[in-house]
């Protein structure tokens, strides 16, 4: 039986179909997957949410829950059978062998217990060693993990360090029991982009030094060519793609890779080259699909042959990649075009008003904190703040999009829940049309409000669980009379429509929809009162890309036919690229590059611009990106550095006379560059210029 | 899943559909759905048929079952069966009005007038752009029942007596919806508000909460007297705080979500967001609690009755019919057992049923 075991493989998996017994039968979530991980090798696995990733991975540690189970199939795990063993024996293999890796490190921590005791338990569980020689391997590991001041580290709770250093943790008690197998579960997509640049390198790093294998679980196809060496694209269930990351990013077989790449946002030499197509339709659920190829439903090549004939995995050309795909042979991506049923905006420059329809100066919101000492409760502590937002100065044209990009905590929600009113300015000024928009909504006139109307993040709380599609849409028309009454529903339809959503959308719940669909209503809500600025609070980044991409089109869509004015938050730079006029880059409350969106991805950049874009990662291996990694993590917002807010981090501060004295003393100058493009440094701007551009790729090597 | 896209917008009853499905697929929910059924059913028939006549002493005082009286006599040979039957009608049957001057009628239709105004004035109170009119409301609450007062002094309506009624629905539940109605609007300010009215409604309710709840009772109806009305009141009072942190705690959470964040940047009022926007999302855990309220309700009745400060007769009351049987319970055991027995059920029915729905809804919403 264990003939056909590859002996220098650590992970097989043949054949795999795992179940989940549901009410009324049961869910097979992933069907004939298979693939072999070796030593020091990274592979990964990819595709939209629902298409069986993570199922597959808590197969192999035994995770499924009590209703799942492997339903045919093999796991090998060091040419040992998996599925046929049982009980303690199963449990202890796996324990000292298997770790795994989770998007969320809160889950693996014990929030009540310091991180020294959680991560010596690993050691002493399983071996007989001392307390100290415990503690110091401790300190050994999450020193190779760049942890800084290890030691300390070890002494405090969970909560009292950053998110991307729990990562580190995690990965640094993973790595403790020196297992052979790492399985990582979107380890870092609960991260911003800066620190997940640095995880990623840890990740890559230490695949060489401990010959780990990885299995790395992954949406991001930008990741994936980051450090993978081999890929498996899976589709509802299966497998239908797999081979090496050079290969399928050089020539993606299977349509439904092809549609991944051509729907991740890129950042590419030009505007164009960022443009993102949706793949039309979504994933079909477990107990509803096809029973020819699953991808047929979507798939522009489709054939009669393809609805009937399940595809098998098969050996595609000279290259070592496996295509489940009929019609591998006679596709050809270079020639593909969108179909009618995908919206590609119109990327011709818009003569845009130079009117501004909203300006901005100075405008500041600090949050009170409270303190915990006697004085503070009694009122007699010293009053301090979080400064969330400092010094906003921008003005926006109507009727365009102005992008704001930033890592998490550096006050982009903060700035547009101010200008909207959600929260009351603390200094400076701000008016739109006139009207100050400094005061929070009680005080403001409803005419004003129905002006400025807002997209938000999260698709799962942005509709009211307890109303239907239409009532939702219908609310903002009814509580500012844009239409009759009687006309409530039409209206509704046609925002529906344009929303691409069929009219039967009108009497659905919330629980009834996708993601993509929720944020749609969400759009259609916002735009019901006919503001003319919507405010979008990352209003993708909770999506699969496919889906991301179909929404982005369609608020670049929304906006050439109403003219609406938009404010674009998003935390990292690839996203907003063709979608902005202009774009600005803040950093712990304040901002610190603006301008049209082409200046902002060419030099001269601010030299947080340039480490923003050289984290992104980008979806093409052969792409040569420059390496600049932040240090350490955002300062405290209650006491910013002096001077030049990024000073602590900054690496370009050594440029300057003195290693950049004068960057923590003086409040850098607005430095103007060509078409109203700011920066806010020291370093001259002909300095900043002569700086390489970050991406200089032999530009999308990608044939699509 | 194909019906999904013929999916009607829901209805009262649909939702009532929802839920008795939900109620079948939990066995524990199940049983204890019938047994309160079962009481519902038991007093219904009370209304037209016992077997003897509840209130007559028809039989031999203190015996054990016999021809005529299947579960025995009382100490003064009432029929145990028909008095138990007849004691669910003012749990959850019926309410007695009794007999009152129009005079007290104006005063207590100005007491209801000036709580809902309260609550309902309340909400514009702590929003900022409301807050005049909120604080106009909370007057005129005020000034409502010593106005009633003295126009029902000054004339003679005093003295033109009405008939004592019955109205629906028994004193448990008009209780529980006084608590419910009271408590939820206290909670959802306090939660949606939060600050200052956060602190200052929790104290109060908190200080209400620490006193026990059987002397809060006892002084309400020493205050006020024995009566449907008074117990309804009590309940209502003691209940309140429990429901004011519930929904205090459904707020909070349901607050951060982002439609919440949407009504506010379409300017709705607080009135507005709390009862169309939070509450039909709390509504699921609030009902549930409000049946095993209904449960500790007909227990707290008992109790009373127990202790000889209950409903006032002549209709039957279980925790009276206990204690009357008390000192005769060697001889008479039945007349101590059938109406405990009674309780337990009803009460026991009630907690299932709140259980296991509870468990059933938490379970769809994973
Ligand atoms: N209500 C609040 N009270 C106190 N501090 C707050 C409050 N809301 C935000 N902050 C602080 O203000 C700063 C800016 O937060 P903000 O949410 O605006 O950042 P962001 O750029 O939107 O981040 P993300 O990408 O994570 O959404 C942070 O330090 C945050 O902790
Ligand atoms: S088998 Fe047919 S439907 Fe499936 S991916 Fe290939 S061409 Fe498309
Ligand atoms: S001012 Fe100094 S610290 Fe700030 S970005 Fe420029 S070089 Fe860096
Ligand atoms: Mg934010």
């Amino acid at each position: 039986m264990s003939n056909n075991t590859n002996d220098t493989a650590v992970l097989k998996c043949e054949n795999l179909a795992i179940a989940y017994k549901v009410r009324g039968g049961e869910i097979e979530a992933v069907q004939n997957v298979s693939f072999e991980i070796h030593k020091g090798e990274t592979y990964g696995i990819v595709g939209e949410s629902g298409c069986g990733k993570s199922t597959a991975a808590w197969a192999v540690v035994n995770f499924l829950g009590s209703n799942g189970y492997v339903k045919r199939g093999n796991i090998w795990f060091q040419g040992q059978d998996l599925v046929n063993k049982d009980g303690e024996e199963l449990r202890k293999l796996r324990g000292n062998n298997i770790a795994m890796v989770y998007q969320d490190p809160m889950q693996a921590l014990n929030p009540s217990m310091v991180i020294g005791d959680q991560m010596r338990e690993v050691l002493t569980v399983h071996q007989e060693i001392s307390e100290e020689e415990a503690t110091q391997r401790c300190i050994d590991m999450l020193e190779k993990v760049y942890m800084p001041d290890a030691a300390n580290v070890l002494k405090r709770y969970p909560h009292q360090i950053s998110g991307g250093q729990q990562q580190r943790v995690v990965i640094a008690t993973a790595l403790l029991i020196n297992p052979a197998l790492l399985i990582m579960d979107e380890p870092t997509t609960a991260l911003d982009v800066t620190v997940e640049a640095a995880v990623l390198d840890l990740i890559d790093e230490l695949r060489r030094e401990f010959d780990t294998a990885i299995m790395y679980i992954t949406h991001n196809l930008g990741v994936v060519a980051r450090v993978c060496d081999k890929v498996g694209v899976m589709y509802a269930g299966e497998m239908v793609e797999r081979g090496t990351v050079k290969d399928i990013f050089k020539n993606p077989q299977h349509p439904y890779t092809q549609g991944l790449i051509r729907a991740v946002p890129k950042l590419g030499a030009n505007k164009e080259g960022s443009i993102l197509y949706p793949i039309p339709g979504r994933v079909p659920a477990p107990n509803a699909r096809p029973s020819g190829c699953m991808f047929a439903p979507r798939c522009d090549y489709v054939t009669e042959r393809c609805r009937t004939e399940h595809p098998e995995l098969r050996r595609v050309g000279t290259d070592n990649v496996d295509v489940r795909c009929h019609l591998t042979e006679e596709i050809d991506a270079a020639a593909w075009v969108p179909g009618d049923n995908i919206d590609v905006p119109d990327l011709t420059k818009r003569n845009l008003d130079t009117e501004p329809i909203m300006v901005l100066d100075k405008l500041q919101k600090y949050y009170d904190v409270k303190g915990s000492s006697i004085l503070d409760a009694l009122g007699f502590g010293k009053k301090r703040h979080v400064k969330a937002v400092e010094g906003a100065t921008f003005s926006v044209p109507k009727g365009s999009t102005l992008g704001i990009v930033g890592e998490s905590g550096s006050g982009k929600s903060t700035l547009i829940k101010t200008i909207i009113g959600l929260e009351q300015a603390t200094g400076g000024e701000a008016t739109f049309l006139n009207f100050d928009v400094t005061t929070d909504l009680a005080e403001r006139d409803p005419g004003l409000i129905q002006e400025l109307q807002m997209v938000f993040q999260n698709p799962d709380s942005t509709m009211n669980p307890s109303y239907t599609v239409g009532q939702q849409i219908g609310r903002p028309m009814e509580r500012f009379g844009t239409v009759p009454k009687d006309e409530v529903r039409g209206e509704v339809m046609k925002l529906l429509k344009q929303m691409r959503l069929g009219e039967n959308y009108f009497d659905r719940l919330p629980r009834q929809l996708s993601g993509g669909e929720k944020q749609r209503v969400g759009i259609a809500r916002a735009l019901a009162s006919r503001p003319d600025v919507v405010l979008c609070d990352e209003p993708v980044s909770a999506l699969d890309v496919s889906v991301q991409a179909a929404i982005l089109n369609l608020l670049l869509n929304v906006q050439a036919e109403h003219k609406t004015t938009m404010l674009f938050i998003a935390h990292d730079l690839s996203v907003v690229r063709f979608f902005s006029d202009n774009i600005a880059v803040m950093y712990l409350g304040e901002i610190m590059e603006i301008g049209p969106s082409e200046s902002i991805y060419a030099p001269p950049y601010h030299p947080y611009t340039e480490a923003l874009l050289s984290a992104v990662p980008v979806p093409d291996p052969s792409a040569i990106q420059k390496h600049i990694r932040l240090e350490g993590d955002i300062p405290s917002a209650i006491d910013p550095p002096s001077g030049c807010r990024f000073h602590t981090r900054c690496p370009r501060k050594a440029m300057l006379p003195n290693n950049g004295k004068i960057c923590e003393e003086q409040i850098p100058p607005w430095q103007e560059g060509a078409d109203g493009h700011k920066i806010f440094c020291h370093i001259p701007i002909e300095e900043l210029a002569t700086f390489d551009p970050v991406i200089s790729a032999p530009n999308s090597g990608v044939a699509v | 899943m194909t019906t999904e896209t013929r999916s009607k917008a829901p209805t009262v009853w649909s939702n009532i559909a929802n839920y008795l499905k939900l109620v079948s697929e939990s066995r524990i929910a199940t049983i204890g759905l019938a047994m309160v059924l079962f009481w519902i059913i038991v007093g219904l028939t009370s209304f037209v048929w016992t077997p003897q006549d509840p209130n007559a002493s028809l039989g031999i005082p203190n015996r054990g079952i016999q021809d005529g009286f299947m579960l025995g006599t009382d100490r003064i040979g009432r029929d145990n069966l028909s008095r138990t039957m007849a004691g669910t009608q003012v749990i959850l049957m019926k309410t007695r009005i009794p007999e009152l001057s129009v005079g007290a009628y104006l005063l207590g239709i100005a007491g209801i007038s000036a709580i809902v105004l309260g609550l309902v004035a309340l909400p514009w109170a702590s929003d900022k752009r409301t807050r005049q009119k909120g604080f106009i409301g909370l007057i005129i609450a005020a000034v409502l029942i010593p106005i009633a007062n003295i126009i029902a002094n000054s004339t003679g309506l005093n003295d033109i007596i009405i008939p004592k009624f019955a109205i629906p629905v028994g004193v448990a539940i008009w209780g529980v919806a006084g608590s419910l109605t009271l408590g939820s609007t206290l909670g959802l300010i306090a939660g949606y508000r939060g600050g200052t009215w956060d602190q200052v409604i929790m104290q109060i309710l908190d200080a209400l909460i620490a006193f026990p709840r059987i002397v809060l009772y006892l002084v309400v109806i020493t205050a006020l007297g024995q009566g449907d009305l008074v117990m309804i009141f009590a309940i209502a009072v003691t209940g309140a705080p429990g429901v004011a942190r519930l929904a205090r705690s459904q707020a909070l959470e349901i607050k951060s979500r982002d439609y919440i964040r949407a009504a506010e940047t379409r300017g709705e009022s607080i009135w507005y967001i709390m009862f169309r926007e939070i509450l039909p999302n709390a509504i699921g855990p609030l009902l549930v609690d409000a049946m095993l309220r209904v449960g500790y309700a007909v227990f707290t009745i008992g109790t009373l009755g127990f202790l000889g400060r209950g409903l006032p007769p002549p209709e039957p009351d279980w925790g009276n019919m206990i204690n009357l049987a008390r000192p005769s319970f060697g001889q008479a055991p039945l007349s101590v057992l059938v109406p405990a027995f009674a309780i337990v059920t009803l009460v026991v029915g009630l907690n299932l049923f709140a259980d296991g729905l509870n468990e059933e809804i938490t379970r769809y919403q994973k």
